[in-house]
């Protein structure tokens, strides 16, 4: 896991925005600190808490892999709007 | 004065033609008169923008901020508190409880720095949690599950709220001890039935 580090909640904001110009990916809010990324292929949608200021990596890198698995990014380009 | 159509034929002179009548500097004289006024309504207008801006320019900042903006959603819950609907539909409710996981959730947790941060193993999907403490961490796994199932606030408070699944006594005494870096937990029982 060493490949991704922490990130500060406005960069997660970026990299949401991002994700919600890709084809058929909803990003919202949910929950009381939550940003919710929903895409047609998944069963459930994958939260993000947005309570703290920084965002762990351990979010980073679920969320990579559930955003490549659509096969409608690669990593590059993920790894390119961190 | 106002005009008066009498005017000219006392005063022995012709009669104004109405184009001199609307113009400026015939009604001047009046406007003289009422310079102070004016001034006065001059002044509140420069103070109204003023005001106008001051109010209004964060609003119109919040009206283009980001749709997922945490400061905005966070206004949008305050609103919704005060003046939302806090109608409970029991049918409703039966379906958000019935579609919460109960007793399948494992989380794997660990300490990253200052947060404690897990893996949220619950209805066969993988979801993400962190908190600061042992008390936020377990209230964020709950709103995490409560925001993937799309259960609205004020159903979730009836649910349970942020301690719907909490651990054991002595699961929560290991989240809060430092010295131990990580661990599994099983949320296996309700703590509030709904």
């Amino acid at each position: 896991m060493g490949e991704y580090a922490d990130v500060k909640r406005n960069k997660m904001l970026a990299i949401l925005r991002w994700i919600e110009t890709l084809p058929d990916f909803i990003v919202g809010n949910g929950g009381t600190h939550q940003w919710i990324v929903k895409h047609d292929s998944w069963v459930r949608p994958f939260p993000i808490s947005f309570r703290n200021n920084r965002v762990n990596k351990l979010y980073i890198k679920s969320l990579m892999k559930l955003v490549v698995g659509t096969g409608l990014c690669t990593k590059e380009d993920f790894d390119a709007h961190l | 004065m106002p005009f008066n159509g009498s005017e000219s034929v006392q005063d022995g002179q012709p009669c104004k033609t109405r184009p001199e009548r609307l113009g400026f500097w015939y009604w001047e004289k009046y406007a003289l008169r009422l310079s102070v006024k004016l001034k006065f309504t001059h002044r509140k207008c420069i103070l109204d923008i003023v005001y106008w801006l001051a109010y209004s320019g964060p609003l119109i900042l919040l009206r283009y901020m980001a749709l997922m903006s945490p400061f905005r959603y966070r206004l949008h819950l305050i609103k919704e508190a005060i003046f939302g609907d806090n109608e409970i539909v029991f049918e409703v409710l039966v379906h958000h409880k019935a579609n919460l996981p109960n007793n399948d959730i494992r989380v794997e947790w660990k300490r990253d720095g200052e947060y404690i941060v897990g893996e949220v193993h619950a209805g066969g999907e993988l979801y993400v949690a962190q908190g600061r403490t042992a008390k936020e961490f377990i209230e964020t796994v709950n709103d995490a599950l409560y925001a993937t199932y799309s259960v609205p606030l004020k159903y979730a408070e009836k649910l349970g709220g942020a301690f719907r699944i909490a651990p054991s006594i002595e699961e929560f005494k290991r989240l809060n001890d430092a010295a131990i870096k990580g661990s599994n937990i099983n949320f296996g029982h309700e703590v509030v039935p709904a």
